[in-house]
């Protein structure tokens, strides 16, 4: 088989991926400057300021995260790059991020005119990065279970954005929208299973057999649970008295993903500590929460009060800390791989190269692994009865620290490549 | 016949598999042949391959394992020995 079609020049240039990284931890702080002032929005799912909050978490920081590790994850597992255009990229990411701002404006200060903005410039960003990631998803042949998953993941992100839209729309315009809280909850549902559980699924085929030599992780995650949890979540949203049954079977599916990607970490090869793995086994443990709260609620337990806890244990358990975990890897791997690039005509310059070790090193990677449990570990102290005042503004302070490390960590990863760049 | 250096990166991090590979194409001979196994589908490598100037051409086997060939330029093997030393993916 010829290798053919994948070319330097087809994959973008680092400063694309950076561009998103690094904008990235300012939306995090934003949220945990949030949580300082107000902590008691960690009870509240209805605050303006827990909305707020939220959407920088999932959309400034999530979401920039994930669109920038896409532009160079897709060309380097399925042999696709997202786009040829060499502005389309920067266009995504500034409606992204006036979106997100006008989005977390819009909920803190109520002004139609913010969601008005939001509602037009996350559409945009929305289907320009979908029209691109699509085409490329579309071209990808032949057809990995990585790549059959992203497609789902795809669907999930449109579902999560549809609806995300409609509600949008109701703060701008409440005399032409009328409110469906359903949808909200339909919302919820389609950006936190339908997306962010669904990408992870589809990168990690890949990525933890890639970077961690372990065993390949089952086919029926692909083959079964990804197309069954979309199905599961058109059909809660589309058939209200399926719903309860719906939703126990996407907690089921979500759960059994987890555990055969703990259950693949565990027999990976190298037994030495790694702090992308254990983050990512931090993450799982934290789906796997998300999955039983999901299913004691749609068994009809009443979880209303642990509302807050499971935004918790899926916001910041999950979500943050696969990203930083895939961090810690993908971004000196990709510095690497620019870098063996640009010396490849210059022996003495590979010889120079620096070790990828070093592009982001272990105590860094174990700093930030610190300040991730720090955080958790006050998010969750916050929920002991008369504790919120205080620890939850302390895990305010330590999210905080978490991400302006993370960003630091990464500007000097850039300094790094720039300074391992042999002169012309 | 071309020597045949054979090695096998499958339980390597990366990017140690990308970096071994690169150092031994770099210092092929014409009389020498490479075949490397590999756990998965070295997408990134390729265009390195490419604009290094080696020939190279690879298979990839049910079990997920993928075998490359890589030659100096202009010293490719036949077809016959390609086929042979693709066919295993031990």
């Amino acid at each position: 088989m010829r290798t053919d079609g994948l070319s330097f020049d087809r994959i973008p240039p680092l400063a694309t991926p950076l561009g998103y990284f690094l904008l990235a931890p300012l939306f995090g702080l934003l949220a945990a400057l949030i949580l300082v002032a107000q902590p008691a929005m960690l009870e509240q799912r209805w605050l303006g300021a827990s909305l707020a909050a939220t959407h920088l978490l999932a959309l400034g920081f999530g979401a920039q995260i994930m669109l920038g590790a896409l532009y160079q994850v897709m060309p380097v597992v399925t042999g696709q790059p997202l786009s040829q255009h060499a502005r389309l990229p920067r266009l995504i990411q500034l409606l992204l991020a006036t979106g997100t701002l006008a989005l977390a404006t819009g909920f803190m200060t109520a002004a139609p005119v913010a969601f008005s903005l939001a509602a037009i410039a996350l559409p945009l960003a929305l289907l320009l990065f979908v029209g691109c990631w699509g085409t490329a998803l579309w071209r990808v042949h032949p057809l990995g279970e990585s790549a059959r998953v992203l497609r789902l993941a795809a669907v999930g992100l449109i579902g999560a954005g549809g609806l995300g839209l409609h509600q949008a729309l109701y703060h701008a315009y409440p005399s032409l929208i009328g409110y469906a809280g359903e949808l909200t909850d339909a919302h919820l549902l389609w950006a936190s299973l339908g997306w962010v559980v669904m990408l992870v699924m589809g990168v990690s085929l890949q990525v933890i057999p890639m970077f961690h030599v372990t065993p390949a992780l089952p086919r029926w995650i692909a083959q079964f649970a990804a197309p069954a949890l979309l199905a599961m979540l058109f059909i809660a949203t589309l058939w209200p008295p399926s719903r309860a049954v719906a939703l126990l079977l996407s907690a089921l599916l979500t759960g059994a993903y987890a555990i055969a990607a703990l259950n693949a970490l565990a027999a990976r090869k190298r037994k030495r500590i790694d702090y992308t793995v254990r983050l990512w086994q931090l993450a799982l443990c934290h789906l796997l929460m998300t999955a039983l709260a999901l299913g004691a609620s749609a068994a009809g337990i009443q979880l209303t009060s642990l509302a807050g806890p499971v935004g918790v244990v899926f916001g910041i358990g999950f979500m943050l800390s696969v990203m930083l975990g895939m961090l810690q890897k993908i971004v000196p791997f990709l510095i690497y791989l620019h870098l063996q690039r640009a010396c490849l005509g210059d022996p003495m310059a590979m010889m120079a190269l620096p070790n990828m070790q070093d592009l982001l090193p272990t105590q860094t990677q174990r700093r930030q692994w610190q300040l991730q449990l720090l955080t958790l570990l006050l998010l969750y102290l916050s929920y002991v009865p008369g504790m919120i005042e205080l620890t939850g503004r302390l895990a305010g302070v330590a999210a905080a620290a978490n991400f302006i490390y993370l960003g630091r960590a990464l500007w000097r990863a850039r300094q790094r490549f720039y300074a391992a760049l042999p002169t012309a | 016949m071309s020597e045949l250096i054979e090695f096998d990166v499958s339980e390597l991090e990366p990017p140690e598999p990308l970096i071994q590979i690169i150092a031994a194409a770099r210092t092929l001979s014409a009389h020498q042949l490479l075949r490397v196994v590999h756990r998965r589908d070295p997408l990134p490598l390729y265009p390195l391959l490419d604009e290094l100037g080696v020939g190279h051409e690879r298979r990839l086997h049910p079990s997920g394992a993928v075998v490359l060939l890589i030659w100096a330029p202009s010293a490719a093997p036949s077809r016959t020995r390609i086929e042979d030393l693709l066919a295993d993916a031990h």
